[in-house]
Formats: C-alpha cells, sequence, structure tokens
C-alpha cells in the first residue's frame, strides 16, 4: 500500500509539475481566454482569474486545449470498458487560480456534490470531455463527466467516490 | 531412527496417559480451524461486497422517476404560457431522462435487480416507453418548435411513463429490502455459527486449563509424595547408615574384646608347648591351640567380611615376590596337609609382582586351606602364571586344585555366597562359617579380579583367581637346571604335570620316566615313591633322587635332596642351584622347615600393653630370647620411661588406655634426642593394610600381629636387634623329661616351677611368686567376710580365682586344700579359712624357703 501511496505521490508530482508547466504556458499566452464556443462549464468562486464578470467560463475547446489524461475504465454507469479523455481538473483550477479548498460541482438537473480540492490534487482527475473519442451528448451524461483515475488506483472504486462522479457537470463552484 | 523412536515412544505414552487432554486439544484445534474457516467467509464476504461495489439500483430508478417528474414539469410550463417555458428546456429534460434511463439499462445493478422478472418486465416496458417518445422529441430539438397536438401526446405519454417510473420504484424498493433482508440474515447465520463456534471453543479452551490446572496440581502433588518419599528414603537410609556403623563398631570392638584374652591363650599355650608336659597335657594343649586358632580365624574373618561389606578395604600395592607369598601360604598350611597325608606342591614363575601381598596371601589362605579341608586322599596343587587380559594388562592367575569331594554342580552358584557351604552335611562334618569364599571374592573382586571355579562331583575342584599386577622390572634369570636332565616320578598325574612344568621352566629337560636308557640328572619322588621303588628293579638312582614330601627328613644324606614338606618352585631352584654348583643341599631342610631352632639377642626392651596377660606373654618370650626386659601399661608411661633412655627396643600395643600406641609413637619420634631413634615394633591384632599403613606413618619400624608368638617375634626383632648365639635346637618333645611327671610336693609343685622358670626365668617366677602371695592374702580377707556374709557365690568366685593364681605359680598345697573344701562343700566348712591359711602360710614357707636355697634337684642335667 505504501509503495502504491508513494507511486501516486510521484505520479501527482508530475502531473502537478506538469499542470503548473501549462498554467505558465498558458499564463504566457494570456491566461484564461474567452470562449467562442457554446459555454459548457462555468466555474465560480474563489479564483483568480476569470473571464466573464468574476466567473471563468468555458467552451468545450478550452477545456480541451488544457493538458489531460485517457482514463481507460469500467465503471458502474457503464458496458465494458470504457475509455474517457478530458482536461485534468488540476491543471483547470492552476488556469483559474483556484484558492479554495471545497469544489461544489452542480450538474444539469440540479445534482450538486462537494468534492475536495485535494482529490484534484492527489489524483489525476479529469473532466472528461470525450468517451471512447466522441464528444458526449446530454442524453450520453455529457457535456462532462468527473472522472477518477480508476485505472490507477482500485480502491477508488467505492460509494464514496462514485458520488463524488457527478456527471452532465456544468459548474463548479470554487469554496 | 533408532534415536527417535524412544522419543516417539515416550510422545505415544504420553498421549496415551493423557487421554483425554490430548482429544480436547484436537476438538479444540478443530473448532479454531472452523472459526478460522468462518472469519474467512465472512472476510470474503465483505470483501465480494466491496469489490463487487454497485450502483445503487434504488437510487438510479428515484432520478429516473424524477427526471421524468422534471420533464412533465417543463412540458406542463410550455403549454401553459403564463410560467413561459422553453422548448429547450423541454430538450435537455428529456435528454437528461435519457441518460438516466440508459443507466438503468446498463448499469452494473446487484444481480438480484436484473434477475427479477418483475423488475425486468417494468423496466424493459419503461425503455420502451421513453423509447417511443424519441421521434417525437427529437423533431422537437430539430425543428425547435411544437404544436399544440404535438404536446398534448407527450404530456400524454410522460404522465403515462410518470406512473410507470412509480411503479417500477416501489418495486425496486421492495426488492432493495428484500436484499438487505437476505443479505442481513445471511450474515446473521455466519455470526451466529461463529459465535458458537467460538463458544465452543471458549469451552473446549476451558477445559484444556481445567485439566492443565488439574494435571499441574497433580504434578504438585506426586512432586510433594516423591520429596516426601526421598526425604523419608533419606532418612532410612541415614538409619541403615548409622546402624550399619552401630554394626561394625560393635563387630570392631568386640572381635577387639575378644581377641585381647584370645591372644592371652594362645601365647600362653605357646609358651606352655615348649614346657614339660605329659602326653595328655600335649594333647590338650594342643586342644586348646586348634580351638584358638579356630577361634581366631572366625573372628578374623567376620571381622573380615564386616569391613568388607561397609566398603572399607585398603589395598596397597607394592613389589611382591609371588614365591614368598605363596611359599608362606605353603608353609601354613603344611601341618594340617600333613596330618591327611596330602600332597601339597606349589608351582609359580619365580617372579615379582605388584599387587596386594596381605590380601592375595588372605585370599590364597582360604583356597588353600579350603582344598586341604576337603581332601582325604591325593594332593593339593598351586599353580600360578602370568596372563594376558583382554586390556593387554598384565594379569597373575592361579589355581588351587584338588583331588578332594568336588562340588555338585548345582552348588557352584551358592559358592561364593555368605554363609553358604557347598553342602549342608559338609557344612556339619568339616565346620566354619562358609564366609572364606565370600570374603575372598569379594577381595578379588576389589583388586579388580575375578574368582571362579571348576568341579567334578568326586573327582576333585579346581579354584582359580585372576588379578591385575603390575609387572616389576627383574634381572635376567639365570636357569638353575640349564643343562640337566629330570624326570618326575610323582605319582599322581596332578602332581606329575605340576612338577614337569617346573623343571622345563627352571630349564630342565624332561625325560620320560619309560626311558631308563637315558641318564636322568634330576628324579623327583615322593617319599611312598622312593620307598616302593627301593630294592625294586624300578630302583631310582640315589645321586639323581630328589625326595621331596612330609617326613623325608629321615631320608637326608641317603638321596642327593630332600625336601621335608610340600615342593614349591623356589625349593625345586634353590636344589637345582646347589646342583650347579656341586653344593651340598643341606640347607634345603631350611627352605622347607626350620623349626625348632630360636635366635637369642642381646638388649633391653619395653614392652608397652595394658593387657596384664600378655604383657607377661610377652615378657616370658622376651626373657627366654636372652633379652632384658621393662613394662609400662599405657602409651604416656611409655613416653616418660623412653625419655630416660637405656631402652633397645619397644615393643607397642596399639589400643591402650591414657594413650595409644601410634600417638605414643609419634610423641616419641617428636620428642627427639636417643630415645627417637629407638626401634619401635607394634603390636596389632589387625591385619589390614590400612593399620600397617597407620604404624609406618606414626613411626613404628616394624609391627607383629598379634597373638604374640616366638616365631614372630624373633622375624620382627632379628632386624632390629644383635643376635648372640645361634641356641641349639630346643627338643620340645616332652619324652625327653620322663622325670618331669611325678616330681611334684605336697606343697609345692616343683616341675610346674621348673617349667615356668625355663620360660620367663627365674626372676620371673620370682616376681609371679611376689605378686601371688600379696593377691592370696588379699584373697583370703574376701573369702573371710564373704563366708560370714554367708555369701556363697563370694566364697566360691575367690576359692576360684585362688585356685588359678595358687596352680599357676605351682602352690599345689594350697591347689589341694581348696579341692578338698569343695569336695565338702564350700558352706559346709566352718574351717575353711583357717584350712586355707595354713595352706597359704605353708606355700610361702615352701616358697621362701625355695627362694633362699634352690635345690640341686630342680636343675635339669
Amino acid at each position: 500500500m505504501s509503495l502504491r501511496s508513494s507511486l501516486f505521490a510521484v505520479a501527482a508530482l508530475g502531473f502537478g509539475l506538469f499542470a503548473s508547466l501549462a498554467a505558465i504556458s498558458s499564463a504566457h499566452a494570456g491566461g484564461l481566454t474567452t470562449p467562442t464556443g457554446e459555454v459548457v462549464l462555468t466555474v465560480t468562486g474563489k479564483i483568480a482569474n476569470s473571464n466573464a464578470g468574476g466567473a471563468a467560463t468555458y467552451d468545450l475547446a478550452m477545456l480541451e486545449a488544457l493538458p489531460g489524461r485517457a482514463t481507460e475504465t469500467e465503471t458502474p454507469w457503464t458496458k465494458g470498458k470504457v475509455k474517457f479523455e478530458g482536461p485534468l481538473g488540476a491543471a483547470l483550477l492552476d488556469q483559474i487560480g483556484a484558492s479554495g479548498t471545497t469544489l461544489k460541482i452542480v450538474a444539469l438537473n440540479d445534482y450538486a456534490v462537494e468534492v475536495p480540492v485535494e482529490d484534484f490534487r492527489k489524483w489525476p482527475v479529469i473532466l472528461a470531455t470525450r468517451k471512447d473519442g466522441k464528444a458526449m451528448a446530454v442524453r450520453d451524461k455529457g457535456p462532462i463527466f468527473v472522472i477518477y483515475p480508476f485505472d490507477l488506483d482500485r480502491s477508488l472504486y467505492n460509494e464514496k467516490i462514485f458520488s463524488r462522479s457527478a456527471w452532465q457537470v456544468k459548474s463548479i463552484e470554487v469554496q | 531412527m533408532s534415536k527417535s523412536s524412544p522419543k516417539w515412544q515416550l510422545v505415544r505414552t504420553a498421549i496415551v496417559r493423557n487421554k483425554g487432554l490430548v482429544s480436547l486439544i484436537a476438538v479444540g484445534l478443530v473448532l479454531l480451524a472452523a472459526v478460522i474457516a468462518f472469519f474467512h467467509a465472512l472476510w470474503v464476504r465483505q470483501n465480494s461486497s466491496a469489490v463487487s461495489i454497485r450502483e445503487d439500483a434504488l437510487w438510479a430508478t428515484y432520478q429516473t422517476d424524477r427526471e421524468t417528474g422534471k420533464l412533465l414539469l417543463a412540458l406542463h410550463d410550455l403549454v401553459d404560457e403564463r410560467s413561459g417555458g422553453a422548448l429547450s428546456e423541454v430538450s435537455r429534460r428529456f435528454d437528461i431522462l435519457y441518460s438516466r434511463h440508459e443507466v438503468m439499462e446498463e448499469a452494473d445493478f446487484p444481480g438480484k435487480f436484473r434477475s427479477d422478472p418483475k423488475l425486468h418486465a417494468l423496466t424493459d416496458a419503461l425503455g420502451r416507453q421513453i423509447h417511443d417518445l424519441l421521434p417525437l422529441f427529437d423533431r422537437f430539438a430539430e425543428e425547435k418548435r411544437a404544436t399544440p397536438a404535438d404536446l398534448e401526446t407527450a404530456i400524454e405519454k410522460v404522465t403515462a411513463l410518470r406512473s410507470a417510473t412509480e411503479v417500477l420504484l416501489q418495486a425496486t424498493n421492495h426488492v432493495q429490502l428484500a436484499i438487505q433482508v437476505e443479505d442481513r440474515e445471511a450474515t446473521s447465520r455466519i455470526y451466529a455459527w461463529l459465535a458458537g463456534t467460538v463458544l465452543a471453543l471458549m469451552v473446549a479452551v476451558g477445559a484444556v486449563i481445567v485439566m492443565i490446572w488439574r494435571q499441574l496440581k497433580q504434578n504438585e502433588i506426586s512432586r510433594f509424595r516423591l520429596q516426601r518419599l526421598s526425604e523419608q528414603l533419606g532418612r532410612s537410609v541415614e538409619a541403615a547408615e548409622a546402624g550399619n556403623k552401630a554394626k561394625s563398631a560393635f563387630l570392631a570392638t568386640m572381635s577387639h574384646e575378644i581377641r585381647t584374652p584370645l591372644n592371652g591363650i594362645i601365647g600362653t599355650a605357646e609358651l606352655m608347648q615348649t614346657g614339660r608336659l605329659d602326653a595328655e597335657q600335649i594333647d590338650q594343649l594342643s586342644t586348646i591351640r586348634q580351638c584358638s586358632d579356630a577361634l581366631i580365624a572366625l573372628i578374623n574373618d567376620i571381622l573380615d567380611f564386616s569391613k568388607l561389606e561397609s566398603g572399607t578395604i585398603d589395598l596397597e600395592r607394592r613389589p611382591v615376590d609371588l614365591g614368598e607369598v605363596i611359599d608362606g601360604v605353603v608353609e601354613m598350611l603344611s601341618p594340617k596337609a600333613e596330618a591327611k597325608g596330602l600332597d601339597l606342591v606349589a608351582s609359580y614363575p619365580l617372579a615379582s609382582y605388584e599387587t596386594d601381598p596381605t590380601r592375595l596371601r588372605q585370599v590364597l589362605i582360604n583356597l588353600v586351606g579350603n582344598a586341604v579341608k576337603f581332601t582325604d586322599y591325593g594332593a593339593v596343587v598351586i599353580r600360578a602364571r602370568e596372563v594376558v587380559g583382554f586390556d593387554g594388562g598384565r594379569r597373575l592367575r592361579i589355581e588351587v586344585e584338588d583331588t578332594g569331594v568336588g562340588i555338585a554342580a548345582s552348588a557352584v552358584g551358592r559358592l561364593f555366597t555368605e554363609f553358604s557351604q557347598a553342602d549342608a552335611s559338609i557344612g556339619r562334618r568339616f565346620g566354619g562359617t562358609g564366609l572364606g569364599l565370600a570374603i575372598s571374592k569379594r577381595i578379588v573382586e576389589a583388586m579388580q579380579g575375578r574368582i571362579g571355579v571348576e568341579s567334578v562331583e568326586g573327582r576333585g575342584t579346581t579354584f582359580w583367581i585372576d588379578v591385575p599386577v603390575g609387572v616389576v622390572e627383574s634381572a635376567v634369570e639365570v636357569l638353575p637346571g640349564a643343562g640337566l636332565k629330570g624326570t618326575p616320578l610323582a605319582g599322581s598325574l596332578l602332581v606329575r604335570t605340576a612338577l614337569a612344568r617346573d623343571l622345563r621352566a627352571l630349564g630342565v629337560e624332561i625325560v620320560p620316566s619309560w626311558q631308563t636308557s637315558v641318564h636322568i640328572d634330576v628324579a623327583l619322588v615322593d617319599h611312598a615313591g622312593w620307598e616302593a621303588r627301593q630294592g625294586g628293579p624300578e630302583a631310582i638312582d640315589p645321586v639323581a633322587a630328589v625326595v621331596y614330601g612330609f617326613g623325608t627328613r629321615a631320608l637326608a644324606g641317603k638321596v642327593s635332596a630332600v625336601v621335608d614338606g610340600a615342593m614349591t618352585t623356589r625349593r625345586l631352584a634353590r636344589i637345582l642351584t646347589h646342583r650347579m654348583n656341586g653344593t651340598a643341599p643341606s640347607s634345603a631342610f631350611d627352605a622347607a622347615r626350620p623349626r625348632g631352632s630360636e635366635t637369642r639377642f642381646a638388649g633391653h626392651v619395653l614392652v608397652v600393653e595394658d593387657n596384664p596377660v600378655n604383657r607377661k606373654v610377652a615378657v616370658g618370650i622376651l626373657t627366654r630370647m636372652g633379652l632384658t626386659t621393662e613394662t609400662v601399661v599405657d602409651g604416656l608411661q611409655a613416653v616418660e620411661r623412653l625419655a630416660k633412655g637405656g631402652v633397645d627396643l619397644v615393643l607397642m600395643d596399639m589400643q591402650m588406655p591414657v594413650m595409644d600406641g601410634l600417638e605414643a609413637t609419634r610423641r616419641i619420634r617428636a620428642d627427639g634426642g636417643v630415645s627417637a631413634a629407638v626401634p619401635i615394633v607394634g603390636l596389632t591384632a589387625n591385619a589390614f593394610a590400612s593399620d600397617r599403613a597407620a604404624c609406618f606413618d606414626a613411626g613404628m619400624n616394624d609391627f607383629v600381629m598379634k597373638p604374640v608368638t616366638r616365631d614372630r617375634l624373633q622375624a620382627a626383632l632379628a632386624a632390629h636387634l644383635p643376635e648372640t648365639e645361634e641356641a641349639a635346637p630346643i627338643d620340645a618333645t616332652p619324652a625327653a623329661h620322663p622325670e618331669a611327671t611325678g616330681e611334684a610336693s605336697s606343697v609345692l609343685d616343683l616341675a610346674h616351677r621348673r617349667h615356668l622358670a625355663e620360660q620367663i626365668g627365674d626372676e620371673g617366677v620370682a616376681e609371679l611368686t611376689e605378686v601371688f602371695v600379696a593377691d592370696a592374702a588379699a584373697l583370703l580377707e574376701e573369702l573371710a567376710g564373704a563366708y560370714e556374709a554367708g555369701d556363697g557365690a563370694g566364697v566360691r568366685r575367690v576359692l576360684h580365682t585362688l585356685t588359678g593364681a595358687a596352680s599357676n605359680v605351682g602352690c599345689a598345697g594350697v591347689v589341694a586344700a581348696i579341692a578338698a573344701i569343695r569336695e565338702v562343700g564350700v558352706m559346709e566348712c566352718p574351717d575353711l579359712v583357717g584350712r586355707l591359711g595354713a595352706a597359704v602360710l605353708a606355700a610361702r614357707e615352701a616358697l621362701e624357703a625355695e627362694a633362699a636355697a634352690p635345690a640341686p634337684a630342680t636343675r635339669v642335667a
């Protein structure tokens, strides 16, 4: 277990490093841009950067420009192994300069769940935008699906994490 | 395998002994295994539910139902224009509902939900209804507008859907509850089993604990019992040891106490033997001697045995001339063999060995003594030879073979046990304690040797001993018989074989007796053989003849050599040496029997002895040897006397009151000066090596075994005092003094007094007489007192004492007067004291007259 945790620590460090590098580069490129397509995600709360009057809004292209990861895993809600792709939650938080400890993730059906920021720092949790390479429609639990790296740590496969795995995400509030 | 098997044996025994405990432990182990199994089952169950973490079907159903409700609300909002609903909102709601429904179809619900047929049918129906809605809502999304009729249809269908989801929700809830109950029941069952098993296990463990506790208690009890038993045993051992010690002390004391007067008897008998006695008296005296000897042998046996039994046997080890030991034994037993007319022959290597001579002699005396005792005709042969033991060590094997009655095979086993003789009838016939062989066995075993017997009943017996000995380097031996031709002509094969062996060992070439043509240098023949052959065709050349056996002295001068007594290797060697040197073998007599001669010494001897009789005997013998004497009664007096000087030798008893002989000797040696160098000869009744060592350790020069006899004293004194002259052999036969018998006066027994004077000298007689006169006066007074008091027993006792004292000094008148009074009856004699007084007075007068002018008649020509 300790080996596994240290592996994760290394992995998280790797991702963290990667994410901060990405953040620096994106800051160089002007930081947070303005969405050109349909807004799929709105981040509010304790954030440093915003593009829409105190809120950070994202279209699909902006999200997919962030550093991401592919998580190929089984979930309780799908049949067989599915490949999810999307930006790392940590990369998004870095881009907007989030400073809170909790994320209140709200779905289209107003389902809200609180997720510790720590989760995004500890594990490479992605805000999946693609399932098996295709963008996800609302009918297919799109447009954004919070996916924990079940493929890296089997112990994440439990009800607590399932409840944090919100789908049809529409907004995040950093608290 | 052989190593582990006794261990397994132990384990098996332990299992059998603790059957209950072992089976309980087995049950406990089984239960423990069951508990582990149940825990495993629980863990697997827990784990499997963790691994098979599934989506919550109820939640999903509820979400679907809720989304259906929201869709319906959105549709109503759209229709009701006041509420400002949007078609896009309706589309989104449908999309969400659709995604929900998809989850319901695809999600990983517990198997129960999927397998429940009612639930399955409901879910399928729900799916169909939602799929029915698809084209309608797809058109809404595409066209971005909806006709009121379409909306009407939609509301109707969604309402129907809503009631379907509600039914499904309730059904799912039921199934969920059933699953929960079932799950709880299954878990409860496992827990119940687990609890039962644990309970059983606890009972088993409790029982094991109880049993172990009981066993521990049992152990403690048996340990306590064992301890008590060992304490008891210890006490018993102590008691037994104390008893044994008391017995040993008793035996030692008693034997000492018995031996002291016995030594007096033997010494006195010895003295009397040389006096003038008639034939009857000599016979009686020899009976006294025999009885005393037998008695002292018996006491020695008992003491020996008690010492051996208590394990206090001391062995010494010093170079010993084997021939000297065996010849000593032969010499000792010769009189008995002679009396029975037996041939006695000893054959042994002429060598020295390291061993205990005293013990070896003791065993041999016993074996040879037995052989002589149980043999009526024929011979007793002692054969010794050196053998090499299994360990390569040197051993001495000595066999004593006889032609006696033999021992039945059935009796052989009992031979070496205490107080048993081979045959009760033999025991009666020959007497004896039956301790001899048991003692011999113990001695031989103490010497790390073996003892055994081979016997054919009626044909003879061979006792043998086999003891380890040390080798003593000896000078190269010259074979005295080298170059001589010889033949043994003994009548018995047993003796002939032994003699042939001896001759051969001494270098003589053996010529068979039938080869008459060969010249013979040495012909060994016994007395009877010589006599039988004389004058016959087989007559032996007297130049070659060596005649041996008892009574052959008469042939001296008629033949080449005689050995008057037993033939032994040393004697044969001496004769052969003379033959080689061309000297006359006259000393062969000495070799056989140095009897009848007496050495005289010069000097002053201090006799230290508490017992008056022993003192008298010692003084008598010493005086006869030409020595002057002086007596003291204990060690302290001896020390004081020696400080004054003028003593040439001390004869020191070991056990005395005030100060014993050993302590006195140590003091004398420690005092320094002239007396420190005076030779001291100990007198001891104990023949053990330890006593002997104690003598020498204390500083004594020699010791003499009690009873003190002339020969023993002579042997001891020879080394320390100058000899004056070789006295003429004294003929001890009474026939030489025929006049002695009739020469008694009425008052004094002159013959007896003369005899006494010969033994202890005139001064000794005078001294004894003085003692008697003084004693007699005291005794008369005592007698008068007892008579007046009417004490008959006292009168008789005084008379008894007076008789003894009077007869000792030869006052025949007094003895006769007492005898006359006794005839009448002591208390019937009113003039008793007067008559005795007259007799004593007469004796005194006669004695005084004798002292003043010794009559010439008292001197023997």
